[in-house]
């Protein structure tokens, strides 16, 4: 029963019922807002659902011809359990550990089983978020088409239910016995974020290696996916297994389709359980003492005059504070630079196996003229800055802190430089990949190099400034994790739609005087001055609005 | 130099005034102790003094700028120290001062002399290379504190000062307040603690649903008063009404 009225508090405090509820009876406006909010995030991923569900349709002619229509049920289980598995780890670690409320909870008399099932509670309801929009089109579109019955969205509805647990339970297990035995540690934090990585890192790897074709049997095994029962299905849930019962329960009908779902409730609830005996033994020993930091020793008197001898200005004064939260912030980073980690490893398995990759390469170093690989590095960049929530989340971020930029004699423009600055860094830490991966796979020499990083970095400038104006004017302070001014952020979303929708209109843009000039130069031209310009333009609309933003926010 | 003429201030729509129509002047080299009961809108008006809330009317000017016109001039002027002390705690203490040195313009020079004097003042040498996390509270809130005296503010702005403070550190914070307005600046600070605000304070003020119910030396409050004794007995025979 605690443990019921626990989960119903968790759930009213991290979804803001409450708070909701209060606007609707006193603030209509303020209600009104969050609601307005809400709509703008669903009608802004609107088109995007919309080519999903055209997609999904075609994939069901497709697979309808083959006999195997129900793969489409069987990818989508798999691509929303792997998305829950790897957006999970930050959210878990961030909400088990690191919430604010802890304080206040673990002082109850409450078992850590009760604290960790509502705490996962808690998260498997974001994780619904994360899985609906991939697994209920794939429902509908197979339903449907294939005239199912009531049972089919019975069923469908149950194991709605049940995806996101079995990759969350993965997770908490992961991030229990992570955070349990990395307490020990002097560098916790460190070893956590190595930890975090590496799971990342063997999860990629895994994925590839049970995905892989046999290199020399490409032919008789494709043709063996295609043409055995069940064939693609069985291929696209080796990836993650599970997915399988999920897809058998729903297409196989029958005795068969009731013991695959036996089987996925079974393994879901298993999971649960595991969660809940590892948490009664885990939970603490990993919490208690996880943010105690280890006392530096004391500055000796020359040590503290050589320390605050130097000043610079307040702009690098607020860059430098932005990085300093950042590599301290095992959250953020983790968040920031994951694409670091996920992108040379994708790049890396294929050439380690050489996964089809030789042919692919060749035709990419000779088909593609070298301009326009060097912009396709720069694109790289300019969509890592957009992906990576350092500007997206930069007001944000400061939380209930925003009170000392609002009270420091600091103009909200040269603030504003700061953040520039930092932003511009974090996306400069993904030239070093293009580079890599122009001199290792295309050839590049130091001048295309040269030339890839500037043009990134112009790429990158107005997917910052517009993100940074989309957090300023309407920043979330009020978080109690750290995870939430990032990933429950709307503003990161936002952020994301406009910077892609302006790349989109820049790649029309290119697109247009490619065609209508067969040359590349004015291409180039006119990517990266439209990027230039536009990024110039967000930054002086910044500067314009800051001073009464500054002003007008109120913690 | 405060000047506050018919500051007010609304929530939900005016239906709750936390402040309604203050007027209020401080005067140079005076120490002000702004008292109230819960909920009376000290911490309202503090905030609008130094630029968290904007007035629904009224002006604040400091040192002759308008905080809303002139507001980095009145911010370059004042220091503010909050009523909880929330800091950026994944800095160490020593990068937390130098943050603050730089913001405030403060030269490396000078720096260095103030910090050293101002560490040794609150006791806080041998912490200020750990990172803030570590911090107990009154340890937040005299990193706070040494942050916000870095630049010698001509006005320096309190809430709930003493609050986490040991005795000690608590004694020194009213010794630097005093040799403060010694030289002519100006210290504004809000407080629960009436003895200190009877030794401390050369003004009074007391707040109540908004308005300034009294204002004045201890000697005039008395006046105002049936029983003339206390502060304790005065700002409860005031706030009663």
């Amino acid at each position: 029963m605690k443990a019921l009225k626990l989960i119903g508090l968790q759930i009213k405090v991290n979804f803001g019922i409450s708070a909701l509820r209060w606007h609707l009876e006193n603030d209509l406006k303020r209600f009104f807002g969050s609601v307005g909010l809400i709509l703008l995030v669903a009608v802004s991923i609107g088109p995007l659902f919309f080519f999903y569900l055209r997609m999904l349709q075609s994939a069901y002619d497709l697979a309808g011809a083959l006999g195997q229509p129900g793969v489409i049920i069987a990818s989508a289980v798999v691509l929303a359990s792997l998305l829950v598995l790897v957006f999970g780890l930050s959210y878990v670690m961030s909400v088990f550990y690191f919430s604010k409320d802890l304080s206040m909870l673990v002082p109850l008399p409450l078992r850590p089983a009760e604290i960790l099932g509502a705490k996962f509670a808690v998260v498997l309801l974001y994780d619904y978020l994360t899985a609906a929009p991939f697994y209920l089109p794939a429902l509908w579109v197979y339903g449907v088409n294939s005239g199912s019955g009531p049972l089919y969205w019975v069923a469908g509805m149950i194991i709605f239910l049940l995806v996101p647990v079995i990759p969350l339970a993965l997770t908490s297990a992961f991030m229990l016995l992570l955070m349990r035995l990395t307490n020990l540690s002097r560098k916790r934090d460190t070893v956590r974020l190595i930890g975090l990585f590496a799971f990342l890192a063997i999860l990629l790897a895994v994925n590839f290696s049970l995905t892989a074709i046999p290199a020399g049997d490409e032919r008789q095994y494709l043709e063996k996916i295609l043409l055995e029962e069940q064939g693609l299905v069985n291929y696209s849930t080796r990836a993650y297994p599970p997915a399988l019962f999920a897809a058998r329960a729903l297409t196989a009908g029958g005795a068969s389709a009731l013991l695959n779902f036996a089987w996925f409730l079974g393994i879901s609830l298993a999971g649960i359980a595991l969660v809940l005996w590892l948490g009664q033994r885990m939970f603490y020993q990993g919490l208690i003492g996880a943010s105690e930091v280890e006392r530096g020793k004391v500055l000796s008197r020359e040590e503290l005059a050589r320390k605050t001898a130097g000043a610079s200005s307040p702009a690098l004064a607020i860059a430098m504070r932005e990085i300093k939260y950042l590599l301290r912030t095992p959250i953020y980073l983790f968040n920031s630079l994951a694409m670091l980690v996920i992108v040379p490893v994708v790049l890396l398995i294929p050439l380690i196996t050489g996964d089809g990759m030789g042919s692919f390469l060749s035709t990419f170093q000779d088909g593609v003229p070298r301009m326009l690989q060097i912009l396709g590095g720069a694109v790289f960049t300019g969509v890592m800055a957009l992906f990576t929530p350092a500007a997206s989340s930069s007001f944000s971020r400061e939380g209930k802190l925003f009170w000392i930029s609002q009270v420091i004699p600091v103009s909200p423009p040269e603030q504003i430089r700061g953040k520039v600055i930092y932003s511009l860094l974090i996306a400069a830490l993904f030239v070093p990949v293009v580079a890599l991966a122009g001199i290792l796979l295309l050839s590049w020499g130091i001048i295309d190099v040269l030339l890839a990083a500037l043009a990134g970095m112009v790429l990158s400038l107005p997917a910052i400034t517009s993100s940074l104006l989309i957090d300023l004017l309407r920043p979330y302070l009020t978080w109690d994790n750290p995870q939430k001014a990032i990933k429950q952020n709307f503003n990161v979303l936002f952020g994301m739609a406009a910077g892609g929708g302006f790349y989109f209109l820049l790649y029309l843009a290119g697109r247009y005087v490619y065609d209508n000039t067969a040359a590349l130069w004015p291409v180039y031209l006119t990517v990266l001055g439209g990027a230039a310009l536009a990024g110039l333009i967000f930054y002086l609309i910044l500067i314009k609005i800051a001073p009464a933003r500054y002003r007008d926010i109120v913690v | 130099m405060i000047e506050i003429v018919n500051l007010s201030k609304s929530y939900n729509r005016g239906a709750v005034k936390a402040v309604d129509g203050l007027n209020l002047k401080v005067r140079p080299g005076e120490i002000f102790g702004f008292l109230g009961p819960n909920g009376a809108g000290k911490t309202t008006t503090i905030k609008m003094m130094v630029g968290l809330l904007k007035p629904d009317s009224g002006s604040v000017t400091i040192n002759g700028y308008n905080i809303l016109e002139d507001s980095l001039a009145v911010k370059q002027s004042i220091s503010y120290v909050p009523d909880t002390p929330e800091v950026y705690e994944k800095l160490t203490g020593i990068e937390y001062l130098n943050f603050m040195g730089d913001v405030y313009g403060v030269s490396g020079t000078l720096r260095k002399e103030r910090i050293s004097a101002l560490l040794d003042l609150f006791e806080l040498g041998e912490a200020v290379g750990d990172l803030i996390q570590s911090y107990s509270h009154g340890m937040r809130q005299k990193i706070v504190l040494v942050g916000a005296l870095l630049h010698e503010p001509e006005v320096f702005i309190l809430d709930e000062p003493m609050v986490g403070l040991d005795p000690r550190s608590s004694n020194n914070l009213k010794n630097y307040m005093r040799d403060h307005c010694a030289k002519g600046k100006t210290v504004f600070f809000s407080t629960h603690i009436l003895e200190v605000a009877e030794r401390l304070c050369d003004r009074i003020g007391i707040i109540h649903r908004g308005r300034l119910i009294a204002c004045g030396t201890m000697e005039e409050l008395k006046e105002l008063s049936e029983s003339k004794e206390t502060l304790e007995n005065i700002f409860l025979e005031l706030t009663e009404k």
